[in-house]
């Protein structure tokens, strides 16, 4: 079993108050002055004593804990405040804090009720790492590993080895590659013998033909190899860009919840989408140039100091300036191409959000508007776009100077050679057509070094999905036969930890009970269901299911045991009969019928054309509400859950419609443990128990009954909705 | 509506219309960034509105406006850019080195698509990657180092 929370004391290890000499049990450094300048502010909590000292640990005020009744975390524009209260009723702030410390504050205050109510102290004030500590960098995630720090080489590596499954093609390809390369020096070589033997002494005439027909020979094979080649790339980038889609989406829909909701769904798309695309691109084209090439540069080399070293290091002399062109300015071109991919993001999100919610744009006729926001995302990505490409006509204009600079040096310091007879015409010639071979590449080497860091940033960015937090799927591996026994035990959470949204949550729901969870908006009903979901784990307490601590279980075999039917019904772009088979794929035919019968849906499916192969649209946009909340319905039955989670599942329909709903759900809620969100409180008269939330905590149980009789706030509730239903007119 | 407000002990209270008081008053700006200066609510402690004041300055006497502004201070830890040092982008991440009315201040702010806020033309609240807001209020009035700085990463 695992423990319910993680006992951390962030102390000074035996420090004692300058004070009292007591122990420190909580030490905390706010990075706020007391005037709440940047600056530094100690915070000292002992058993009996709260102490906070300035940067040169003086003491600025001390409370002793016995004078206060509560403290908590208040938050502030950019940043919170530990408030405490003191028994004579008053409130006093104590420090200010950046948002950076205010979920250790946050655990600080809860820390201190604890001391302050005599209970043991049982806080968390770990501090995650969100920069790298080598280089500085912010972490993709909080303890997670710089992307910097790893060698881009590394990540070369990583994308390699999806060759794995492809080994014998890519022998293959290198094999091709390098031969090819080699056959591509042979020309100049020929040609040079050509000029030497025949062309200066125009004698060997048979010499000639063998020489043309030795080219002819080494053009066809070299083209022959070149094709081999690139078809073999094109199979293997293909393959491997395929293998990376599916292994990053595989990996985004394990990710934990709190990752979709850190990034918005564009920036996750484009992932799996643009991010893949560049690596395919570089893999497909920028890997072989670079390989060939770079085979290519050194044979050239090595055949030019063959010919004569003087000429060689001479005309390989604006190299080092072509070189340090590429490096020198390659900073600057990252950046502009990162403006460039930050616009792209925003162009993205803002096409996605104008295209998802073109009903609303058209609703509220705003075309015009939402044309002139494209319409600036697209000029701003534009000015982005040439900026970034005017630098790169710069620098490419530079390099095209100094590879023409190469040519000029040969025939200077080639031709002041020939003529002095130290070089053959052939041998000049030779080295000409080298040169040519060898500068070409040159020049693109630093738009493939360009490629290849965005090839590989991208490949980061794919790799920091993958290994992002998961959900725990395994956890303890249990996978009992569930009854629907749900206990909550002291559970807190917050979305935010240092602003919890559930506080100290505890009930229990028997197999076949219906729970109502009832409250304001924000009470911490949604939070509930979320939790009981495991979409998020609770960050104190515990939550079992019969009696086991449900991070025990395996994920997927206690997701199994849930059925949702929300107020908002999410449906598949497929058939009406796949939508209601989602959760038992297996199910047959007769089992779909059952289950749509069971949710009043059968016959609306009946009448539609194709009936159980109607085809629902994206998000099920074909039906009408009332439709795709019976056939989620009847998706839940199918399921056969043991725990049923309501989600104002009838909050959006009107009442025909409702009482449709009402009477499917009858069938759907039979013998299974119900968890049911209402706004129509008079929904939930039948609930076993309702539980009233209120800013995260309970603050009513009873029946519907109980809690009416009680005249308390679940009664302040109703009285508030029969007010507004008869302003509105609606009849229960 | 004739308010007053003024400190008693740690609190804001507010005298409305002489007859009404209230403690632990919250003073927020309804519309900071778009209308800056203007439209001021007055929520209770249970953050009820209690009043909103178009041009709180002009509605306020003098000794109220000051008690809302010292209280606004106390529960806004923005800090205003006045220049920037300062700016590394890296792998889409920016580090920010500046000066503020707070004091300098190093900070990273990522995803500068979502967390660099234009409101109008000249005015930029920009949220580092704990949430920290830094505002620079007006672009327009920041050196040219600074502006050269900001553009070269927006």
């Amino acid at each position: 079993m695992r423990s319910p929370q993680i006992h951390t004391f962030q102390s000074s290890s035996g420090t004692a108050s300058p004070a009292k000499g007591e122990e420190i049990l909580i030490t905390l450094d706010s990075d706020l002055n007391p005037d709440g300048n940047f600056g530094f502010q100690r915070l000292e909590i002992s058993a009996s004593q709260l102490h906070v000292l300035d940067s040169e640990h003086r003491e600025l005020y001390s409370f002793a804990l016995d004078s206060l009744k509560s403290a908590r975390h208040q938050p502030l524009l950019s940043g919170g405040r530990l408030e405490i209260t003191l028994k004579s009723g008053a409130t006093l702030p104590v420090l200010s804090y950046s948002l950076h410390l205010a979920p250790r504050f946050s655990e600080a205050a809860r820390g201190l009720e604890q001391l302050i109510e005599g209970k043991p102290l049982s806080i968390n004030l770990e501090q995650k790492k969100t920069r790298c500590e080598k280089c500085g960098r912010l972490l993709p995630e909080p303890d997670g590993i710089c992307p910097a720090c790893i060698n881009r080489n590394q990540t070369l590596l990583r994308v390699a080895s999806y060759l794995g499954p492809y080994k014998k093609q890519a022998i293959a390809l290198a094999m091709t590659s390098v031969t090819a390369t080699l056959l591509n020096l042979a020309p100049p070589t020929i040609q040079g013998i050509l000029i030497d033997r025949v062309l200066s002494s125009r004698a060997n005439l048979p010499t000639l033909w063998l020489l043309i027909a030795a080219w002819i020979g080494v053009l066809v094979c070299a083209i022959g190899l070149q094709i081999l080649s690139a078809r073999l790339t094109t199979w293997l980038a293909g393959h491997i860009a395929t293998d990376l889609r599916a292994h990053v989406y595989k990996a985004v829909e394990h990710l934990q919840l709190g990752f979709f909701d850190r990034k918005q769904v564009g920036q996750i798309t484009s992932r799996i989408t643009q991010d893949t695309d560049r690596v395919w691109g570089f893999l497909s084209e920028g890997l072989p140039f670079l390989v060939t090439n770079f085979l290519l540069v050194v044979g050239v080399l090595f055949l030019l100091f063959l010919i004569n070293w003087k000429l060689a290091l001479a005309v390989m002399s604006p190299i080092p300036l072509v070189v340090f062109i590429g490096v020198f300015f390659w900073k600057r071109m990252a950046t502009l191409f990162g403006r460039v991919s930050s616009r792209w993001g925003r162009f993205h999100t803002h096409l996605n959000e104008s295209l998802t919610g073109i009903r609303v744009v058209k609703a509220f006729a705003q075309e015009d508007l939402e044309n002139k926001k494209f319409t600036h995302f697209n000029t701003q990505l534009k000015e982005a776009g040439m900026v970034a490409d005017n630098y790169w006509s710069a620098i490419f204009g530079l390099m095209s100077f100094c590879t023409s600079l190469g040519a000029i040096i040969n025939w200077a310091v080639g031709g002041y050679f020939v003529y002095r007879g130290e070089l053959t015409l052939g041998d000049f010639w030779r080295a000409n057509a080298y040169l040519g071979l060898v500068y070409g590449p040159m020049q693109w080497f630093a738009q493939v070094n360009n490629w290849f860091s965005r090839a590989m940033a991208g490949a980061e960015k794919i790799f920091e999905v993958i290994d992002s937090k998961r959900e725990d799927y395994v956890g303890g591996g249990q996978t009992p036969e569930i009854t629907g026994h749900v206990r909550f035990d002291g559970v807190r959470f917050g979305y935010d930890k240092s602003n919890p949204v559930i506080k100290d949550l505890s009930f229990e729901a028997k197999p076949g009970d219906f729970i109502g969870l009832v409250g304001k908006s924000g009470a911490g009903k949604s939070t509930t269901i979320n939790l009981i979901c495991r979409f998020y784990e609770p960050d104190a307490g515990r939550l079992e299911i019969d009696g086991i601590d449900y991070r025990d279980l395996d994920l997927q075999h206690w997701r199994r045991n849930i059925g949702i039917v929300l107020q908002e019904p999410f449906l598949f772009n497929g058939t009406v009969a796949d939508n209601i088979a989602y959760g038992k794929p297996d199910a047959s035919f007769e089992q779909i019928v059952e289950a749509a019968r069971a949710a009043h849906a059968h016959e609306f499916i009946l009448a539609k054309s194709d009936g159980y192969d109607t085809i629902v649209g994206e998000r099920g946009a074909k039906l009408s509400g009332g439709e795709r909340q019976r056939v989620s319905i009847a998706r839940a039955i199918l399921h056969n859950p043991k725990i049923l989670i309501l989600d104002e599942a009838t909050a959006s329909v009107d009442v025909e419609t409702e009482k449709q709903i009402q009477a499917a759900m009858k069938h759907l809620t039979e013998g299974r443990t119900v968890f049911a969100i209402a706004h129509r409180l008079a929904t939930l008269r039948n609930a076993t128990r309702l539980v009233v939330l209120d800013k995260g905590e309970i603050v009513e149980t009873g029946t519907h009954a109980e809690l009416m009789e009680k005249n308390g706030e679940f009664a302040k509730l109703v009285k508030t909705q029969s007010e507004i239903n008869e302003i509105i007119g609606v009849t229960e | 509506m004739k308010i007053e407000l003024f400190r008693r002990e740690q609190w804001l209270c507010a005298h409305i219309e002489g007859d009404k008081c209230a403690w632990n008053v919250k003073p927020v700006w309804a519309s900071p960034l778009s209308r800056p200066n203007r439209y001021l609510a007055l929520l209770d402690s249970k953050d009820k509105e209690l009043a909103l004041l178009v041009n709180p300055q002009q509605e306020l006497d003098a000794d109220s406006w000051t008690a809302a502004q010292e209280e606004m201070k106390r529960r806004d830890l923005t800090a205003r850019v006045a220049r920037i040092e300062s700016v590394r982008e890296d792998g889409g991440v920016a580090y920010f080195v500046v000066d503020t009315d707070r004091g300098r201040r190093e900070f990273v702010a990522n995803n500068l698509s979502t967390n660099a806020l234009f409101y109008g033309e000249s005015r930029l609240m920009m949220l580092d990657v704990d949430g920290n807001r830094f505002d620079f209020a007006d672009l327009n009035a920041l050196d040219e180092q600074s502006r050269e700085l900001l553009d070269g990463i927006l």
